[in-house]
């Protein structure tokens, strides 16, 4: 909350010298007021910036940048986690979802958040898991309609910025999802080691975490 | 002997306050205003706000007040959303600009943590990260109209211009000095290791689910050497980077180097930084008009004392011809108007009261340090447009932005062509250009029938395209008063 706080307050405070630097230009025909105002508001940047990679607390958007800074894992499973959502037909067939399915939300985002599902209650875990089984059967839909899973791309296309991390179409055609709808949301926690998997890839080792079951009309 | 402290103020005046060409901040807030929109039309940050209220039950704590991101009101935040498109397309197309960025730089503080709030409170890294700096930094700058390329009233260069675009190349900096001293605080030397970088390769590439391009990071991967180099390379470029805030002439080099920075992740990590396609603030757009427009173009390029001097003689002539209604005589430099004037012709212009200027007239303009003869193809009928006519070469299609007619300095009354005088006569384009010609000349009556200021805003688009256009100028010879 103080860090939240302090960015805010950052983040106005550079508003606010702006607004200073403005008024400092009016009727300062020969400009010699607002240079100084004009440092005054440089310096504010850099100090700021500073202030947050030093400090190793993230400013935003005074950002402290750290981009893979720390070491890579060398498990995967609870930290990173290794959360992966499979859903499941009628006839109990499981499918991975294209990451596109999941729009508004991106995938890396939702991914990060799925651990947090194990801290709601089960009514709300059974809501959250319901509307995630929705939109992938909406994505499904537009799928077998011909279009992309998802739906970002309605106004670039193609040129439409891609996501932090770039993760493969898999939902390319209608032969890639079922007729039927999905029916059961799973969500698995994989387990796996990155030079073991590179000598042999079913050392992945998968547990169940969470399901739900959609409620079928009579 | 001069102290530290005052080298330290020279050479910081020097840095952010030395004069600069208007045209360079003007790309770069054309570029940051294209990458802006690129980003708000590529997401959906207003319909995360009506996602169920689970899904926010893991958002940090103190992120709602500081971003004002309260769940549950999508509409709202749609028009938020459309409001901080249509203020970036304000900042692109030049309409009150320093306004329109700062709203877009506020909404965009807004909107884009909408991506990630749901369990961190940092947006970094997403694209619009630097948005919410760099519009309020464009707001706070000189960018008042006319637009960037305009040639009628192109300002002097002026420190307005530079300390803006060297504050946004710093932060552009940032990304790659800061990430950097991340690594070496967090991670050390060994961050650059062979096993690391491998480590890493092997993370992000090994979940077929995850990663779009397996195979190169995996082929990396499995070679040592290269690992290592590109560790190495890694931190050393992200270390050297901001040197071209300091060294101009770097940028040739390191700014295509840290685009290729960027593929190499992009291809071997599956990373993408939208971000990156800030670098191109970088680019020395003065340097590119010149090449490409000619640097010996006068009234491109930077103005000389000589042609200040020009223009301001050329200023003295015209008002006593206006005065006087004599006659100068002068040589036409450009094409624009053949057949009916070719070039090198002389040509006798006399100056005439505003009110007898009639559509069909070849009129002489002053343009800075030179004149433009082009003739009249539109004169306004009511108001304020009466004031205003619209020209157009002869020989191009494209109408000239509207001239106030107080400005025109005369009408060509003669040409001298094969030996003998003769009137420059109706305007004879072939049939093609005079139908190309039709559409623009056609806006723009219809623009100064609206509005005089719609007609000047277009005028002021319209000189990206004249100015690809050959123009007719001419050289004053001699004067001769009648």
């Amino acid at each position: 909350v103080l860090t939240s706080a302090i960015a805010a307050g950052a983040f106005l405070t550079f508003l606010a010298l702006g607004a200073w630097v403005v008024d400092g230009r009016r009727g300062d025909a020969s400009g010699t007021r607002t240079p100084p105002r004009v440092s005054v508001l440089i310096l504010y940047v850099v100090a700021v910036s500073l202030t947050s990679v030093l400090s190793r607390h993230d400013l935003w958007p005074f950002s402290a940048w750290s981009l893979m800074a720390g070491t890579a894992p060398e498990a995967v499973g609870e930290n990173p986690p290794g959360d992966v959502v499979i859903v499941v037909d009628a006839r109990g067939n499981e499918f991975e979802v294209d990451y596109r399915a999941w729009e508004p939300f991106t995938v890396e985002e939702l991914d990060t958040w799925l651990p947090h599902l194990a801290d709601l209650d089960d009514a709300s875990k059974a809501r959250a898991a319901a509307d995630l089984l929705a939109r992938a059967n909406v994505a499904r839909e537009r799928v077998l309609a011909g279009k992309s899973p998802g739906y970002f791309d309605r106004w670039l296309g193609p040129l439409t910025a891609p996501h932090h991390f770039l993760h493969p179409a898999i939902w390319t055609q209608p032969d890639d999802v079922p007729r039927e709808p999905f029916v059961v949301f799973r969500v698995y926690r994989e387990f796996w080691q990155p030079e073991a998997r590179r000598r042999d890839a079913t050392t992945v080792r998968r547990t169940l975490v969470y399901e739900y079951q959609a409620a079928r009309s009579r | 002997m001069r102290t530290t402290g005052r080298r330290i103020v020279d050479a910081w005046n020097r840095f952010w306050f030395r004069p600069a060409e208007r045209i360079n901040l003007a790309g770069a807030r054309v570029l940051i205003a294209v990458h802006g929109l690129w980003m708000l039309l590529s997401r959906d940050y207003a319909a995360l706000s009506g996602v169920p209220k689970e899904f926010w039950q893991a958002a940090p704590p103190g992120v709602g007040w500081r971003y004002l991101i309260f769940p549950g009101h999508q509409t709202v935040e749609t028009l938020i959303q459309a409001a901080a498109i249509a203020a970036l397309v304000g900042v692109l197309l030049d309409v009150f600009p320093r306004a329109c960025a700062l709203i877009a730089g506020a909404a965009i503080y807004h909107l884009a943590p909408f991506e990630v709030a749901i369990w961190s409170p940092t947006a970094y890294g997403r694209g619009l990260t630097l948005e919410p700096l760099l519009l309020p930094i464009l707001a706070f700058s000189r960018l008042e109209r006319p637009a960037p390329w305009s040639w009628r009233r192109r300002p002097a260069p002026s420190w307005e211009f530079n300390w803006p675009l060297r504050l946004i190349e710093l932060l552009v900096c940032e990304i790659y000095l800061f990430s950097v001293y991340g690594k070496l605080v967090r991670s050390g030397l060994a961050w650059g290791s062979a096993e690391h970088m491998r480590q890493w390769l092997l993370y992000l590439n090994l979940d077929p689910r995850r990663a779009a391009f397996q195979a190169p990071g995996l082929w990396l991967a499995d070679h040592p050497a290269l690992c290592l180099l590109m560790g190495v390379s890694a931190m050393v470029f992200e270390l050297g980077f901001i040197v071209v805030l300091f060294r101009p002439s770097t940028r040739k080099w390191l700014v295509p180097t840290a685009l290729l920075f960027h593929a190499t992740i992009l291809v071997t990590l599956n990373i993408h930084v939208p971000e990156a396609w800030l670098l191109l603030v970088f680019i020395d757009w003065a340097w590119i008009r010149n090449r490409v427009l000619g640097a010996g173009d006068a009234a491109l390029g930077p103005e000389t004392p000589n042609e200040a001097a020009a223009g301001a003689r050329l200023q003295a002539i015209a008002d006593v011809l206006r005065r006087s209604g004599g006659e100068v005589e002068a040589t036409l430099e450009g094409r624009s108007m053949e057949p009916t004037i070719p070039a090198g012709a002389t040509i006798r212009i006399r100056g005439v009261p505003a009110a007898e200027i009639q559509v069909g007239d070849v009129v002489a303009i002053p343009m800075e340090h030179v004149l433009m003869v082009h003739r009249v193809v539109i004169r306004g009928r009511r108001g304020r447009a009466r004031g205003f006519v619209v020209t157009r070469g002869d020989g191009l299609w494209l109408v000239d932005p509207p001239a106030p007619v107080s400005e025109i300095l005369g009408v060509v009354t003669a040409m001298h062509v094969g030996g003998s005088w003769r009137s420059p006569g109706p305007a004879q384009p072939p049939l093609a250009q005079s139908s190309a010609a039709l559409v623009p000349a056609l806006v723009f009556r219809g623009a100064l029938a609206v509005s005089v200021g719609l007609a000047l805003w277009l005028g002021e688009w319209m000189k990206t395209a004249w100015l690809l256009q050959e123009y007719g100028r001419v050289g004053l010879r001699r004067r001769r008063t009648g």
